[in-house]
């Protein structure tokens, strides 16, 4: 898919402490990509969403999410952080990994079809592990198989 | 042991993550355990893997993991399943103790009574049930618009001034008048809304304003420079062949450039293009013309044939229960008020109100003829049926068409007649039986005896058609099984 995923969506070395830190450079970083038009509407939105119930779906991974009419195109956002950022998961552990998914309000079915298969493959113990310990390389291969 | 079977159905705020994370866990934890299952996904692209009757019949166990609701129509179809309901998050956190004990966990879900019954069970595939998702999108628009004009015409019978708007002369309106203003537009739009709610219920989304618009046009008579408006008849012509097109055109594919703008923008700019021009220079004037015919069919019926005049305009008033041929029918009557001619509307007030009343009667007196769905309607059926709309009975009748439809109109017309030979007389739309209080329809002590006869006629039919039909049925079912 065009601009669904690139290597410069993938980032192993976000820097955060706080879910608040995190959230501003996932939002900082999708306004530099173009990917979002205002970096702090996004941060309000993924907060919003995180109200409605956390992201942290456990094994430390979170998948912060926002649809609206801030965001230019459909993407995904990898993240890797050097420090473990309590997030509210579902298992109550700490979160150092985010897969991010961003799309606009009117998106197409095709890319949502895509993120859904991706959002699938979250429940995957195997999918998870290359997650949290892939390279950035290994990353890139499989959540692009994962979306062509 | 037999294989369980679970059907589930999961949702999110956003539809992107957790809906399908929970679907695949549910999928994947039942897969696990040697269970059938089946998942519903209602995400941002819209129902996936929509569960179909059968599934729905055969499962065990429903399990509904929501994160943005189900509404009560879109639950109807759980009714008497054992449902395990849980946010879509506790779904994921507890997957894997999901279907420990599910037994405990799950409570038969049952519908709640006050359904005006438009998602009974009785409707099943087909354009039927596309039909009904019309009529249940419409019927908020009939009830709540029906009781505004009851209640502006009460209060113009209580002596409050009923005075229109008139920015010219600087006139303020009073607050009766704008009260029927109101419960005029709820009648208004509910065309437009059924013509919608049909082509949505095939064509998904994208459908939705292109019948809107087109059936908002086709029953506007001033816009197309018809005598009358396309009616029921044009939002069933028009809801049926926009919901087609669209679901056909959907498949069309136009590579990636251009597929994503086909949902948004494509599909309803050429469906609106298309049946916006077709409706205005075809199928406006065509069921325009069709509801004129009717009409003018109506009104050269011979004065002196009048009683049988009564008789058929009572059938057509029984039905099709607010349909076409009903509107017809009333409108007959209808227009001829400011004719002052009364008698007509007067069959109105004696017929519209038996098929609700009748077929909740006689739920009360054979309830074995029903089932739990239409009893547990039947109250409902009786209020709004003798104050306000038709519509109620229409579930009955989609349940058994024949017996019911037969029961209906034959009394319907008797009633009619009766009506037309007691020279009952109603001069403006009410609230049903009490428009006698409110001087909306005399004599009284003609239209209560008239209303009784034909009532307790048409429970008679109803019991024993349907009697009749349900061992015609039962005989069938076991010829079947034979």
């Amino acid at each position: 898919m065009t601009d669904l995923f690139t290597r410069d969506q993938i980032n192993s070395n976000i820097v955060g402490t706080t879910q608040t830190e995190i959230l501003t450079n996932l939002a900082n970083w999708a306004t530099d990509l173009g990917i979002a038009k205002d970096a702090d509407q996004l941060v309000k939105d993924y907060q919003a969403r995180e109200q409605e119930s956390t992201t942290g779906f456990g094994n430390g991974i979170a998948i912060p999410h926002a649809k609206s009419n801030n965001i230019e195109h459909a993407a995904i956002l990898f993240a890797r952080g050097t420090t473990d950022v309590e997030w509210a998961a579902l298992d109550d552990k700490p979160v150092n990994v985010w897969i991010s998914l961003l799309v606009p309000d009117n998106q197409a079915d095709t890319h949502l079809k895509l993120l859904a298969k991706l959002s699938r493959q979250l429940i995957h113990q195997d999918f998870i592990q290359l997650l949290k310990t892939g390279t950035a390389d290994e990353v890139y291969a499989r959540i692009t198989e994962i979306i062509s | 042991m037999a294989v369980k079977k679970i059907v589930a159905v999961t949702n999110c705020p956003a539809g992107i993550a957790h809906t399908y994370m929970v679907a695949e866990a549910i999928s994947e934890k039942a897969k696990s355990l040697g269970y059938e299952a089946h998942v519903e996904t209602q995400g941002a692209s819209g129902v996936e893997d929509r569960l179909t009757p059968e599934q729905i019949k055969e499962a065990d166990y429903v399990i509904l993991a929501l994160g943005k609701g189900m509404t009560d129509e879109d639950k109807a179809r759980f009714n008497g399943k054992k449902v395990v309901e849980l946010p879509v998050s506790d779904a994921l956190k507890h997957i894997e103790t999901l279907f420990d004990d599910i037994d405990d966990k799950a409570h038969v879900f049952e519908t709640s009574g006050v359904k005006l019954g438009a998602d009974q069970a009785a409707v099943k595939e087909g354009v039927m049930s596309y039909l009904m998702a019309g009529v249940s999108g419409a019927l908020p628009f009939v009830i709540g618009g029906g009781l505004m004009l009851a209640i502006g015409s009460l209060m113009v019978q209580f002596g409050m001034a009923n005075t229109a708007l008139d920015a010219a002369k600087n006139i303020q309106p009073s607050l009766a008048w704008v009260v029927s203003q109101i419960g005029t537009l709820g009648f208004t739009f509910m065309i437009p809304i059924m013509g919608a709610y049909i082509a949505m219920a095939i064509g998904d989304k994208p459908a939705f304003a292109p019948a809107f618009i087109a059936t908002y046009l086709a029953n506007s008579p001033d816009l197309l420079g018809t005598e009358t408006g396309a009616g029921f008849l044009g939002a069933i012509i028009l809801g049926l062949s926009v919901g087609y097109f669209v679901k056909y055109f959907k498949k069309i594919r136009l590579g990636k450039n251009f597929q994503s703008v086909l949902g948004y923008l494509i599909i309803p700019f050429v469906t609106l293009l298309v049946f916006g021009l077709l409706t205005y220079y075809l199928i406006g004037p065509f069921s325009g013309w069709l509801m004129q015919a009717l009409l003018t069919f109506l009104q050269n019926i011979p004065t002196s044939m009048k009683v049988i005049g009564g008789f058929v305009v009572g059938c057509m008033l029984a039905f099709d229960m607010g349909g076409p041929v009903n509107k017809a029918a009333w409108f007959f009557g209808f227009s001829l008020l400011s004719s002052h001619v009364y008698i007509w509307y007067g069959i109105v007030g004696v017929v519209t109100l038996m098929p609700p009343m009748a077929a909740a009667i006689a739920c009360w007196i054979r309830p074995k003829l029903f089932t739990q769905q239409e009893r547990a309607a039947a109250p409902s059926a009786m209020v709004v049926g003798m104050t306000v709309a038709t519509e109620p009975a229409i579930p009955y009748a989609l349940a058994a068409p024949v017996p019911m439809i037969a029961a209906n109109v034959l009394s319907g017309g008797i009633a009619g007649a009766l009506s037309i030979l007691f020279n009952i007389e109603r001069t403006a739309p009410g609230i049903g039986i009490f428009d006698p209080l409110l001087g909306l329809i005399h004599p009284w002590y003609a239209y209560y005896p008239v209303l009784a006869v034909g009532l307790i006629l048409n429970v008679v039919f109803i019991i024993w058609f349907k009697s009749a039909w349900v061992k015609h049925e039962e005989k069938k079912q076991a010829q079947k099984a034979a």
